[in-house]
């Protein structure tokens, strides 16, 4: 499934990343967000998701929260 | 010696470069403050050789292969300028992270010393990272810092010591060993070898930190974020916010301070008046009294409210707030194809338009930098604030919603364009949108108030200079008529200036100030924004804006009104007109370097001109329409010109688009 | 006598500041353009694209 339909307050695992945009897939890799890493949804606002990877808080949109499969 | 700053955004690297150097940059508590490389020398204090030490300051990244152009600029800096020293910031409550970008430049052959930033939030969620295990791991020295503490315990010494030794052993920097330098040549391969590079972090991270609080849990930050990153109650906290900024500088404490402030320049102005007496020649007098004394104090006046609007501006960044109100805003800013990230520059734009324009540039995708960039300059940045304060004081009893109407009104202007844009380009591309939201913390008042002291220094050189300048020659052009003869002050309209402000004043009818004075004053805002008071001060002969108790001691400010000679509605559409026409002629510049584009430059000039008419027309036309029962004067001229704008802007929507590259060249104004 | 002082003091005010705007051009201090730039008093730093 696509992180979108994961449940606040839980951890995942990523399987694969499919980024459309030219980049964004190597700038997650950057961020510690790659298949084989674990992603926590902190919360849902609004169109934006919390998440912690790696030790951070981002906030990503639903399109890329699509993009990421767990 | 050149030591270059390396490390993730909002890891604190300018904090840490201006303690070392004793500078005082912008800092914000949200990455991407910093888009380009900045120098500065260390301290004396810090530095107890004779060797010049330079830090080089660079923007953040978060690794070495450059996914925007601020992280590119790290990577050439880095590659190409061969520093002595590698300073790598690393944020210590985010080592697994942070330590992949440390990887890849200890694998430069530079020697790297690692300052372990933060380290007091590692306390406060007493997380314990062994240092001189992690030093061992990484073969280079760490310090731990606390760039934001003053005095001997923050670490700084020690670091600057590190840097020194680490200078003077000459030694090649030693890798981790992740990678050779021949092989990890095709994408495949470098992902592999990064992928390497993350298991050997986290097997040194578990080996020197020790957690009690793991970073996933949900915090007391978290529970904020739901609240004021709600998608409701998101926006009405902003605005509460914005209006809470804009009264406690604008009707609570900045006028209070404004009063003392405003009777030292009126002192000023009756010890010259009263030194100079009679006897001196008039044109003089007035020239140096009204043009000089009065232009500047009427501007300078405002000093105090804008200390206290970046005072407050500068709290709320520190905080963290601001990087929530992006989360908010990128929901209606995705409706129109742009992201949160276009937020950032807009927000620097409330201080100043022109790094708010630069900082257009940690946006990737070319059509949504540009928009952001043509965008941006329609918040009211600082020097447009005396023109509302000025507006709001006089025609509308120092109301602060004022402020913050022209606030919202700029985000709802923005929102407009940026849809009109996308719709002229016919660009749909959507971009992602990812921000590290950085973990709330106590504003500190001394950062605060360094930023405001910086930028109230900046203002008085300003109105020392070019608006001192600016209104001696307005002062001068009203006081002679074309044959150089002195035009009496009877007699103000045959002057050089009414005469070059009149045309332009007639076009501005309809929108119900078309007075040469309000003209002329719009001129001189496009050198600098501030002038528009200055001029309005010099050319109606007032000087005092703030106290004007003084002017009409009966009345409240009906007698300033009655000098202007327009009523609240058209007052409310001048003001309007100049906040969203196009900004002062530095930032046109800024926006001429980031839009690389001369038909985008010219596009967005006259798209904010443009803006600029129709909003001031509207306001004024409709706003008499409620208050009287009938349109202002020249309704069917100026509905006539707005409407011809308008559907050149249709014409340029619905003009079929052959190829995209062509039309993301197109003109887009009117 | 008056009228020389003040156009001595009018000259020297804006003397001054024309130098320091020309001085700021010539350091190619940029952003001088607007009072709230917060990169105002250390522009040394603006490079070319």
């Amino acid at each position: 499934m696509t992180l979108t339909e994961g449940m606040p307050n839980t951890s995942y695992t990523i399987t694969d990343i499919v980024a459309k945009e030219d980049g964004m897939k190597d700038f997650l890799f950057s961020l510690g967000c790659f298949p084989g890493e674990d992603i926590t949804i902190i919360s849902q606002l609004a169109s934006n998701m919390i998440v912690n990877i790696k030790d951070a808080r981002y906030s990503i949109d639903s399109e890329l929260a699509k993009a990421i499969v767990v | 010696m050149k030591i270059a700053l390396a490390g993730n955004p909002n890891s604190g690297k300018t904090t840490l470069f201006n303690a070392l150097t004793g500078k005082i940059e912008h800092v914000g508590n949200w990455p991407g403050v910093t888009v380009e490389k900045k120098e500065g020398s260390i301290k004396r204090s810090l530095n107890g050789s004779s060797e010049k030490m330079t830090v080089v300051d660079l923007p953040g990244a978060y690794s070495c292969s450059p996914y925007t152009q601020e992280e590119s600029i790290t990577k050439d800096f880095v590659m190409k300028e061969q520093p002595d020293v590698i300073l790598n910031i690393v944020d210590a409550t985010n080592l697994s992270r942070s330590l992949f970008f440390t990887s890849q430049l200890l694998e430069l052959g530079i020697p790297v010393v690692v300052a372990l930033n933060k380290s007091d939030l590692n306390v406060k969620q007493k997380t314990v990272i062994d240092t001189l295990l992690l030093s061992e791991k990484l073969h280079c020295p760490v310090v731990d810092t606390v760039a934001t503490k003053g005095g001997a315990s923050n670490g700084l010494s020690q670091l600057v010591q590190a840097i020194f030794g680490a200078y003077l052993s000459k030694e090649k920097q030693r890798s981790l060993g992740i990678r050779n330098a021949q092989t990890a040549a095709t994408k495949e391969e470098v992902q592999k070898v990064d992928e390497k590079r993350f298991k050997v972090i986290a097997s040194i991270v578990k080996e020197v930190e020790r957690r009690n609080v793991h970073s996933s849990s949900q915090k007391m930050g978290d529970a904020i974020d739901r609240v004021v990153a709600h998608k409701w109650l998101g926006i009405p906290i902003f605005v509460l916010v914005i209006w809470f900024v804009f009264s406690l500088s604008q009707s609570w404490l900045g006028p209070f301070l404004a009063d003392f402030f405003v009777g030292l320049i009126d002192g000023l102005y009756a010890l010259v008046d009263s030194a100079m007496g009679d006897s001196v020649n008039p044109v003089l007098h007035s020239l140096l009294l009204d043009g000089i004394i009065g232009g500047v104090g009427a501007v300078i006046g405002f000093l105090p409210l804008i200390m206290v609007l970046f005072f407050t501006l500068a709290l709320l960044e520190d905080v963290g707030y601001m990087a929530r109100v992006a989360v908010v805003m990128d929901r209606f800013f995705k409706k129109i194809g742009l992201s949160g990230k276009s937020i950032i520059p807009m927000i620097v734009s409330t201080g100043c338009a022109i790094p708010g324009v630069m900082a257009t540039r940690t946006i990737k995708n070319e059509r949504q930098r540009r928009t952001t960039a043509m965008l941006s300059p329609f918040m009211p940045c600082g020097a447009k604030l005396p023109i509302i304060a000025l507006f709001s004081g006089i025609f509308f009893n120092e109301n602060s919603w004022v402020g913050t109407s022209m606030y919202m009104l700029a985000i709802i202007v923005v929102i407009v364009s940026g849809l009109v844009i996308r719709k002229i380009t016919g660009d749909t591309s959507q971009s992602y949108f990812i921000m590290e939201l950085p973990e709330y913390r106590v504003p500190s008042v001394k950062r605060a108030a360094l930023s405001m002291l910086n930028r109230a220094k900046a203002f008085i050189i300003k109105a020392g200079t070019i608006i001192l300048v600016c209104n001696a020659v307005v002062q001068l052009l009203q006081t002679f008529n074309w044959s150089f003869q002195v035009v009496g002050e009877s007699n103000p309209g045959q002057s050089i200036l009414a005469s070059i402000a009149s045309p332009i004043a007639f076009l501005f009818i309809p929108l119900g100030f078309g007075i040469w004075q309000f003209a002329a004053a719009a001129i001189t805002g496009f050198i600098a924004k501030e002038n528009v008071v200055g001029t309005l001060a010099v050319t109606f002969a007032i000087t005092n804006f703030i106290d004007v108790e003084e002017l009409a001691l009966v009345g409240g400010t009906t007698e300033v009104m009655a000098v202007f000679g327009i009523g609240s509605v058209a007052a409310l559409a001048y003001l309007v007109f100049n906040l969203f026409t196009p900004p002062c002629f530095a930032a046109i510049g800024a926006m001429n370097a980031e839009l690389e584009s001369k038909k985008w430059l010219f596009g967005a000039i006259g798209y904010q001109l443009g803006t600029g008419y129709t909003l001031a027309f509207f306001v004024y036309q409709f706003g008499t329409l409620f208050t009287t029962g009938s349109f202002g004067t020249a309704f069917v001229p100026g509905l006539i010109a707005v409407a011809a704008m308008i559907g050149f802007i249709i014409y340029l929507i619905k003009r079929p688009k052959a190829v995209q590259s062509v039309s993301r060249t197109v003109k887009v104004g009117a | 006598m008056g009228n020389i002082i003040v156009l001595g003091i009018i000259g020297l005010v804006v003397g001054l500041s024309i130098y320091k705007i020309v001085k700021d051009k010539k350091n190619n201090v940029k952003c001088s353009g607007c009072s709230a730039c917060p990169m105002n008093s250390n522009c040394n730093t603006h490079h070319s694209k």
